[in-house]
């Protein structure tokens, strides 16, 4: 188990290299620069534009830009300014003063501020109140769906996670605008407060339900499969009450396949947060992604391509984790 | 013996699948198109695709209007089972569905965006198709080395985030004279084909690699027969039936990459003098819709069911087409 997880591990520092290499390659590729404005507004003096490059790097050689970023260089004062590797997503090219990791993860000044009203604070709840509500209301839909097997219910639940799995958290959430914003005034089109539970509980439905339809399905099908075994047959005749059964033996084994299709999931609801940040406004970091590739901020998006593909790496590492604390063999291999 | 290595005469066949006496002999294919025939829903979906394709195709024919020409005067037209719309305009019969913001024919929009969300869909899952499966069968057949390179970048671009590197394509290289060939299109193609290539290629080395264990292609090894013939005349079909059920789920999948895009303001360039193929795509009309949906909700309304109808019969459709071609597939 260490094994695997180690290999696992290791694999984690080509993926982000390759993935740092093309963003940085596409980057370059696109015409134009971070210090460029619209047609009709006051374009940069040459000279001052001059300065600039220079002052972060810009007149430098290709390889060597790419590799000032990833590692590091020295700075004016002598020191060692240390790159990607230390965890410094560089300063941002259009929002002065501000290095790319305080845009995402630094806390907003006021009272009662903490880590959740950073950019990827939001989008983390954003992810993790979805997450929690596909979890809490699809499994309990899918055993309840199984054990009632070719009844009414069944049917109905079939149905629902059948349109929830085909229909994407895209088109859904115009469907959710269009009832509760637009025909039952109960949210506002455009939120202006993020604080407390209430503005949040559209849009992680919308986001979770795809996740909440398809751990429904997987459930079912899981379920329907361990109650056809053996052992469930001997529990049964050995006597043991029927809720036993259920919970202790059944559930239990269910969940191995229905964690692994977690994985899969949870990478869906990282990279999706763009679109959903967009549609519902949410200042989290998906939402101006568009924008800082429009202004070419280039810090801004290396930083936002790493973190997006650091956290999948983290959330197919977390399900093999996860994967070995409910199966025991995997553990053994 | 060895006769016995000569294949069975053709009559054999229907006996080994006992059919009834007299029964023409059936190819897989005729099987599966029976059991296909049994999914209701999967029927109805084909009919929903076959009327939206039809729609999209001819467009020109069936739209009541010019896409893109400006009704000054009559924007914001309600459609016609509502009296008046929120911006205080009323119904009127020669434009069914409405009119939106600028006073174009929502009905006519729809018709033309079908066709360009249709040809963003079907274009890459054919590129795709043709890429993904050749690495596919090319790891799972040579093993080794190749095969190890081959899953690796597998490996990698399942770790990218694929809208994110969507986003990035488009934007950096949307002003460049390839993002501007054919409206656009022909970048979009290029990076949903780049993106997402590797979910097919390893399910095609899966089944090239179980395909490779088996004896038949030992004997046609032992015949002689090379890796070419091989792959085409063993692997391909065997393989054909997972592609096709590859190919219904990821057409939808591809269309709504193509509509985000659209309604980030990324995908196919909207066509001013309405001359070009592609004057307007669902990604498109979602970004116009939802940018008016106070003063016109219905447009985005009729536009969500148009997208999601359609995406739902592929699913059904894929559903179906699993249960036909494999029998023992679990669903």
């Amino acid at each position: 188990m260490t094994g695997l997880l180690f290999r696992r591990f290791i694999w984690f520092f080509p993926v982000i290299f390759v993935i740092s290499l093309i963003t940085f390659a596409l980057m370059k590729l696109a015409p134009g620069g971070p210090w460029d404005r619209d047609a009709e507004s006051k374009q940069v003096d040459p000279r001052t534009q001059k300065l600039l490059d220079q002052r972060f790097g810009l007149d430098r050689p290709l390889p060597e830009q790419y590799l000032r970023y990833m590692v590091g260089y020295p700075n004016a004062k002598g020191s060692f300014e240390c790159g990607v590797v230390c965890g410094n997503l560089g300063p941002s090219y259009r929002q002065r003063g501000k290095n790319v990791q305080d845009i995402f993860f630094g806390v907003p000044e006021g009272d009662g501020r903490n880590f959740f009203h950073s950019k990827f604070g939001y989008s983390l709840r954003l992810g993790l109140l979805s997450l929690s509500f596909a979890v809490v209301v699809g499994i309990p839909l899918g055993v309840l769906s199984a054990l009632r097997q070719n009844t009414s219910v069944d049917y109905i639940i079939t149905l629902v996670t059948n349109v929830g799995v085909a229909v994407p958290s895209f088109v859904v959430a115009f469907f959710a605008i269009i009832v509760f914003a637009v025909g039952l005034h109960l949210i506002p089109v455009v939120q202006k407060s993020w604080s407390g539970i209430t503005p949040w509980i559209v849009p992680a439905m919308v986001f979770g339900f795809g996740t909440l339809a398809q751990t429904a399905r997987f459930t079912r099908s899981a379920m329907l499969e361990v109650m056809r075994q053996e052992f469930i047959r001997a529990a049964r005749s050995k006597g043991l009450r029927e809720r036993v059964v259920i919970w202790k033996h059944t559930v239990r084994n269910m969940l191995i396949p229905v964690v692994t299709n977690l994985g899969p999931a949870l990478v869906g609801l990282i990279t999706g947060s763009i679109v959903i940040e967009n549609i519902f406004g949410i200042p989290g970091i998906g939402r101006d992604f568009v924008q800082s590739i429009g202004n070419r901020d280039y810090s801004l998006i290396m930083g936002t391509t790493l973190l997006y593909a650091v956290l999948i790496v983290l959330g197919n590492l977390s399900v093999d984790v996860l994967y070995g604390l409910i199966d025991p063999r995997v553990r053994s291999e | 013996m060895q006769t016995d290595a000569r294949p069975l005469p053709a009559q054999a066949a229907p006996a080994v699948l006992a059919e009834p006496e007299g029964a023409a002999p059936r190819s897989q294919w005729s099987l599966a198109w029976r059991r296909f025939r049994r999914n209701r829903a999967a029927l109805v979906s084909i009919a929903i695709i076959v009327m939206y394709a039809l729609g999209g195709l001819f467009a020109p024919w069936l739209a009541p209007h010019n896409p893109v020409k400006d009704h000054s005067g009559r924007d914001y037209i309600p459609p016609f089972w509502r009296a008046q719309s929120p911006a205080g305009m009323a119904a009127d019969s020669t434009f069914p569905l409405g009119t939106d913001s600028q006073g174009r024919d929502v009905l006519s929009r729809i018709l033309y965006g079908t066709r360009s969300s249709l040809v963003a869909g079907l274009m890459p899952a054919l590129i795709i198709l043709v890429i993904g499966s050749t690495l596919g069968f090319i790891a799972g057949w040579a093993g080794g080395m190749t095969d190890n390179l081959v899953m690796r970048t597998t490996d990698i671009f399942y770790a990218f985030p694929d809208v994110l590197f969507l986003i990035l394509i488009m934007v950096t290289l949307g002003s460049t004279p390839l993002g501007r060939m054919a409206n656009g299109l022909v970048l979009f193609l290029s990076a949903l084909a780049v993106v997402s290539w590797t979910g097919l290629a390893r399910l095609i080395r899966g089944s090239a690699l179980s395909l490779k264990s088996l004896e038949y292609i030992d004997a046609a090894r032992g015949l002689g027969a090379s890796n070419w013939r091989i792959i085409t005349r063993h692997l391909l079909p065997n393989s054909l039936s997972l592609m096709v059920v590859w190919a219904a789920f990821a057409v939808p999948r591809l269309i709504i990459a193509e509509a985000i895009l659209g309604y980030l303001g990324l995908g196919l360039r909207p066509s001013i003098t309405g001359k070009e193929f592609f004057v307007t795509s669902w990604g498109r009309l979602f970004l116009e819709a939802y940018s008016n949906v106070a003063s016109q909700p219905d447009f985005l309304l009729i536009l969500s069911l148009v997208v999601s109808v359609f995406v739902i019969s592929f699913t059904f459709l894929g559903d179906g087409l699993r249960d036909a071609l494999d029998p023992r597939a679990k669903t």
